[in-house]
Order: structure tokens, then C-alpha cells, then sequence
């Protein structure tokens, strides 16, 4: 199912259709067949221009255009979605038009804005062949607009799918037109093909919208979908190691995903390799179960915030014997602790001040946030709130069990 | 307790540290989930007679795991009957450790919903030691085991699939693992690969196969390099050790 071939298969179709119609219709004299043989001639050269964009479309990447050009799809759509609604509006306001000939009151409102045309022919017409070759067309339409839409999705090109969507429409108005043509051969009531032109064009309209958004989101970046977004997230988090989903960015270039995820983890090095990789597959799972097969990812690991700030333990020391103060008034030195990423970073030591508001001026100058002892005075704690400094129960009189490092204190 | 119980007591040192709690909180669940003892290991013998300072570490402990805990002087492995874990941070795994080692940065023993035991095996006995192990916590912990083998492309055979290129120990030990996890009607998958390195082959198997620890055994051929020692330092999954026996390390 090569783009290329689907869519020279498009372009006979339209040449012989365009053909046959203007010839038959010329011959038989039947201006619904010429006027949408005329319409086919104007299909040729869309399906020409999708052609021309599904080539640069392919064109590969490079430093000027990182993406490729995929993105010109998304023009096409757009543009095949502007054009397939307002054909829808014509076809509606065509057969208002008409069947207003038939009804006096929508004739009244009609005629304020256009002519009213007259009655078609109530006398069967000469020939069948306009009939017949209005419902061959609409059912190579129907056939090739479904080989163009299978091709376009299995290769990933909107705008190929978009014109399949339309020749699946334009099945839609021929089928109509031999309902018109025959009803009006065999049974004189050319009418009832003005509610079904109607129907017609609401399913038009519809289409034209979903292929018109489709192509202006890839334009503007939207992204793949939320859901889509969701599984992908609750897919990384279970992996260990991954702490969080910073930023996760997803949008459409043509009929490929780029997924672009910042993900933060306390890993490095040869583990955040093994980490990413398993990132990537489990990203490559959520998209393939989206039925989106081409897809580019770009994950980057970044450290978490490194939680900085500082620490006092309140301390006593004999000798060289350390264990944590019962109070901030018994203490003889306060450590000075650097905590980053949860573990002491950098420690010292420095000799207690006599006078317990001496004592916190010290520790509020040292940024500290929190000091560490083994009993809560009430005065202290209030003399350490005026500095907003949180008095805290150490659960331990051992430095050690801090995570202070018995090689540092000279503790075997 | 059952004749095959994996464990007998878990252990892990008292630190109020990020990693440290985490070490703790990871120890009280699998005691829990093995249904037996826990023990927080202090720096000294001081809370053993200090009751104001047992009282704190213990409540200390109570905020972060459910689990009982029981306080008990510096590690002494000579003390420690067989089938004791300790629970570790991964750069404190020591290389000589006597008993049942756990390295982990993970708080909870089925982290994230990943459950299953990855279990590399090589041409040697240590994959066996450890996919014994493995089956019995499997069992305790109602999960499934997955096998891992990373073996060298033979260029003399072509045939691309791996499993061609599996040496004859290595076979030999494959075989001889699926015939015991029948034995025991273990849940088990087989992944074999020709992996760049083992011990990245080994986590990356791991993370797929949603493995909630990876059990290893070390070898007593190795001189320099060991797997495991890889293993540990770049795995995010929690690393199961298990001792080789005295007489195979000798």
C-alpha cells in the first residue's frame, strides 16, 4: 500500500471518471453529469497536489528542519477540510434551492435571496445512462475512497486519509444524483433527491470538520491527547528509580508522535542509561497500543531538587566522647550540619555562647532551620520560634544514628 | 514457622537520614510480609540499658514502619542465626557479609506494583543458590520468578536467536533450575539474551519483567569484577545477596 501508488490509482480514477462524465453528459445532454464531471476535473488536481505533498513529506530530516517536513500533511488537511465544507454548503443551499420549487412556504424565504428555479421534469427523461453512470462512478468512489483511507492510516498520512474522506463524500452526492436521475427516468419525481442531497451534505459537514480540525491541531501542536498523556505517565512512575514526570510534551509532525519527557530521578550514570531505556520502551507500548506506530521520543533525566539547608544538633562533649544534648542551655557546642538531597553534606562544629539568646542569634546568623536535642523546654522553644527556628526531638543521644559518619568522629 | 521460610529475622541500621528511614520502612514491610521479627541495629549497647533512649529510638521506628521493632546492639554477625537480613543502603553492601544482604532505595518490598523476582543465573552454582532463595520468597511473598541468562554470541553459530548460543554449563544450569521450579510449581518465565553487559542485560530484564527485587548469589571463581557488585551500584531495584556457604568460598 505504497502512498504513491494509492494515490496514482486516485488519479486515474478521477481522469476516467471526469472523462466518462463529461462525454456522456455532453451526449445525453444531462448537466448534473457534466457539472460533476467538472467538479472530478477539480478532484484531479487536489489528488495531484496530496501527491506532491506526500513526496515532500517524505523527504528526511535535517538540521534545518528537525522534524522533517511531516507537518505539511497537517496544511492539506486543513485545506481538504476548508474545501469539503464548503462544498457541503453548496450542495445544502443547492437543494434548499430546488426543493423550494416544491414547497410554497420555502419558496417565500428562498426568493428573498435568489431566484427560485422552476420544477424539474416531471416526464421521465430519454435515457437511463445518466443514472447509471452517476451510481458506477459513486461506487468506485465508495471503493477507492476506502482503499485511500486504509492506505493513508496503515502509512501514517493525514492527507491522504483526508482525501479519501473526501472521494467517500463525493460517492455520497453521486449516489444521490442517480437516486435523482433515476427516480426522475422511472418514476417522474426528480424531488427526492433534494432531502437526500441535504443528508448528504450534513454528513459532509461533519467530515469536513474532523479533517479541517485534525489538520489545524497538527498545525497549531496539539497534543496526541490527554489519555494518551495519562497512560504514558502512570507507565513511567512504576518504574523504580523515577521519582516524577517534570514536563511531558506531545504534538503530531504529519502521522508521527514526538513525545519529549523531563523525567526526575536521583540516578545517574550507567542507571539512569538503564533507566531511560526502559523509559523509551515503556513510551513505545502506550503508543503502539494508541494505534500510533510512528513516533519519535526524547527523554532527558534530570536531578530532583537538592532539598538544601541546614541543621544544628545541640551537643555535649567530654573529651573525646559526643552524644547529643538533653537542652540547648546544657549544650557545649552546636554542630552546624549542610543537609542536601537528605544525608549531612558538611559539618562544624562550633563553641556554644553563654547566654541561651546568644545561643539562637548564633544559629538564626547560621541560616539554620531546625536544631536538634533530646527534651523540648518551653523556653527554648519560644526563644528559637522568635528566630523562626523549629526545635526538634532527636530520636537518638548517638550522633551516629544522625547519619553522622563514626570515621569523622574519631568513633571506631 | 515453615521449614522453608526465606527468612528468620530482619535487621537494618538505626539512621535518621532520607536513605536511612528508607532502609527501615523497607525492612518493617518485608518482616511483615515474611512474618518475622524485626530488628533495628544501634551503633553501640547503650539502648540495651538506657530506657529513655530505647523508648526514643522506638518511637522513632513506630513513625516510620508498623511492624514491632526490637532494638539490638551493633551488628555482631556472629551472633545472627541463619537466614538474618540486612537491610542496606547500596553503598554499604558489603562484599563479606555472612548473612542475607539488601540493598535497596526502594521503601516497600513490591515496589510500585512491580512483584516479581528476577533471578540471573550463569554457568555456575551461584544462580542456583540464589534461584533457592528466591523460589522460598517467592512462595512466602505469592509472586512469580523470572530466570535471566546473558550469554555470549558464538560466531560460528548462525542462527540469531540466543538461545543457540547458550554454552553447555550454562545449559545445564538452565535445565536444571526449570526442572526444580516445576518441583515446586513455581510461576516462572525464562528471558536469555545476548546482552552488550550482563550486569545492565540483568537491571534492564529486571525493570521490564516488573521485578520487585533481583536475587544474586556471588560466585567464588571471580577475582575482580563481580556481577553483583555491578548489579548494586547501578540498580534502582532492590538487590537481594545471598551468602555463598564457606566451604564454596574456600
Amino acid at each position: 500500500m505504497s502512498p504513491y501508488i494509492t494515490m496514482t490509482i486516485v488519479l486515474v480514477m478521477y481522469v476516467v471518471k471526469a472523462g466518462m462524465k463529461l462525454t456522456v453528459g455532453a451526449a445525453v445532454d444531462s448537466p448534473v453529469l457534466t457539472g460533476d464531471g467538472a467538479h472530478n476535473a477539480a478532484d484531479f488536481v487536489e489528488a495531484a497536489l496530496v501527491l506532491f505533498g506526500t513526496w515532500i513529506a517524505s523527504r528526511p530530516p535535517n538540521g534545518e528542519y528537525p522534524f522533517g517536513w511531516r507537518n505539511i500533511e497537517h496544511i492539506a488537511s486543513a485545506l481538504i477540510g476548508i474545501g469539503l465544507g464548503l462544498t457541503a454548503m453548496h450542495v445544502a443551499w443547492d437543494a434548499v434551492v430546488r426543493l423550494s420549487a416544491y414547497m410554497a412556504p420555502l419558496a417565500s424565504v428562498v426568493s428573498l435571496i435568489t431566484t427560485v428555479p422552476p420544477r424539474a421534469g416531471t416526464t421521465g427523461t430519454g435515457s437511463w445512462i445518466p443514472a447509471a453512470v452517476a451510481g458506477g462512478s459513486a461506487l468506485v468512489s465508495v471503493v477507492v475512497g476506502r482503499y485511500e483511507v486504509t492506505s493513508g492510516r496503515r502509512n501514517g498520512r493525514p492527507s491522504i486519509v483526508a482525501d479519501g474522506e473526501e472521494t467517500l463524500m463525493d460517492g455520497g452526492i453521486e449516489a444521490v444524483a442517480c437516486i435523482g436521475l433515476a427516480s426522475a427516468h422511472w418514476f417522474g419525481a426528480p424531488w427526492i433527491e433534494y432531502p437526500l442531497a441535504l443528508f448528504v451534505a450534513c454528513i459532509m459537514a461533519h467530515t469536513a470538520w474532523e479533517i479541517g480540525s485534525h489538520g489545524i491541531g497538527g498545525l497549531l501542536q496539539r497534543s496526541i491527547g490527554s489519555d494518551t498523556e495519562q497512560h504514558m505517565r502512570d507507565a513511567i512512575v512504576t518504574i523504580p528509580g523515577i521519582l516524577d514526570i517534570t514536563d511531558l510534551r506531545t504534538f503530531f509532525a504529519g502521522g508521527s508522535a514526538v513525545v519529549i519527557a523531563k523525567i526526575s530521578s536521583r540516578w545517574s550514570g550507567d542507571a539512569a542509561t538503564h533507566l531511560k531505556e526502559v523509559v523509551l520502551e515503556r513510551i513505545a507500548e502506550v503508543l503502539v497500543d494508541a494505534h500510533i506506530l510512528e513516533h519519535a521520543r526524547f527523554v532527558r533525566f534530570v536531578p530532583p531538587d537538592r532539598e538544601q539547608h541546614r541543621v544544628a544538633v545541640a551537643l555535649v562533649t567530654h573529651a573525646t566522647n559526643f552524644h547529643v544534648a538533653s537542652t540547648l542551655a546544657t549544650a557545649t557546642h552546636l554542630r552546624i550540619c549542610d543537609i542536601a538531597d537528605g544525608a549531612i553534606e558538611r559539618w562544624k562544629d562550633v563553641a556554644c555562647p553563654e547566654r541561651l539568646a546568644e545561643r539562637a542569634e548564633l544559629l538564626a546568623a547560621k541560616r539554620v532551620q531546625k536544631c536538634l536535642m533530646l527534651m523540648a523546654v518551653t523556653e527554648e522553644r519560644q526563644e528559637l520560634g522568635r528566630h523562626d527556628i523549629a526545635l526538634t526531638l532527636a530520636p537518638s543521644h548517638d550522633p551516629v544514628h544522625l547519619g553522622h559518619d563514626p570515621v569523622y568522629l574519631g568513633i571506631k | 514457622m515453615p521449614h522453608d521460610a526465606p527468612l528468620t529475622r530482619v535487621c537494618v541500621p538505626f539512621r535518621d537520614t532520607r536513605n536511612g528511614r528508607i532502609a527501615i520502612q523497607y525492612a518493617g514491610d518485608l518482616a511483615a510480609r515474611c512474618n518475622v521479627p524485626l530488628v533495628v541495629l544501634t551503633h553501640d549497647d547503650d539502648p540495651c540499658d538506657d530506657t529513655a533512649e530505647r523508648a526514643r529510638m522506638t518511637r522513632y521506628c513506630e513513625t516510620i514502619t508498623t511492624c514491632p521493632v526490637r532494638l539490638e546492639p551493633a551488628y555482631r554477625p556472629d551472633t545472627f542465626p541463619a537466614g538474618t537480613a540486612l537491610v542496606v543502603q547500596p553503598e554499604q553492601a558489603d562484599a563479606s557479609d555472612a548473612m542475607i544482604v539488601i540493598a535497596t532505595t526502594e521503601p516497600h518490598c513490591a515496589p510500585r506494583g512491580n512483584r516479581s523476582l528476577c533471578i540471573p543465573l550463569g554457568n555456575g552454582s551461584s544462580g542456583i543458590r540464589a534461584m533457592e532463595f528466591g523460589i522460598a520468597l517467592a512462595r512466602t511473598l505469592d509472586t512469580d520468578i523470572v530466570l535471566y541468562h546473558s550469554t555470549w554470541r558464538d560466531p560460528r553459530i548462525h542462527i540469531e536467536d540466543p538461545k543457540a548460543h547458550v554454552c553447555a554449563d550454562a545449559r545445564r544450569v538452565i535445565d536444571a533450575a526449570q526442572i526444580r521450579l516445576g518441583t515446586v510449581h513455581a510461576r516462572c518465565a525464562l528471558v536469555i539474551e545476548t546482552a552488550e553487559r550482563v550486569a545492565a542485560g540483568i537491571i534492564r530484564t529486571a525493570l521490564r519483567q516488573r521485578a520487585a527485587a533481583i536475587v544474586m548469589s556471588r560466585g567464588t571463581h571471580t577475582g575482580y569484577g563481580s556481577y553483583v557488585d555491578q548489579v548494586v551500584r547501578e540498580s534502582p531495584i532492590p538487590v537481594i545477596i545471598v551468602p555463598t556457604p564457606e566451604e564454596d568460598a574456600s
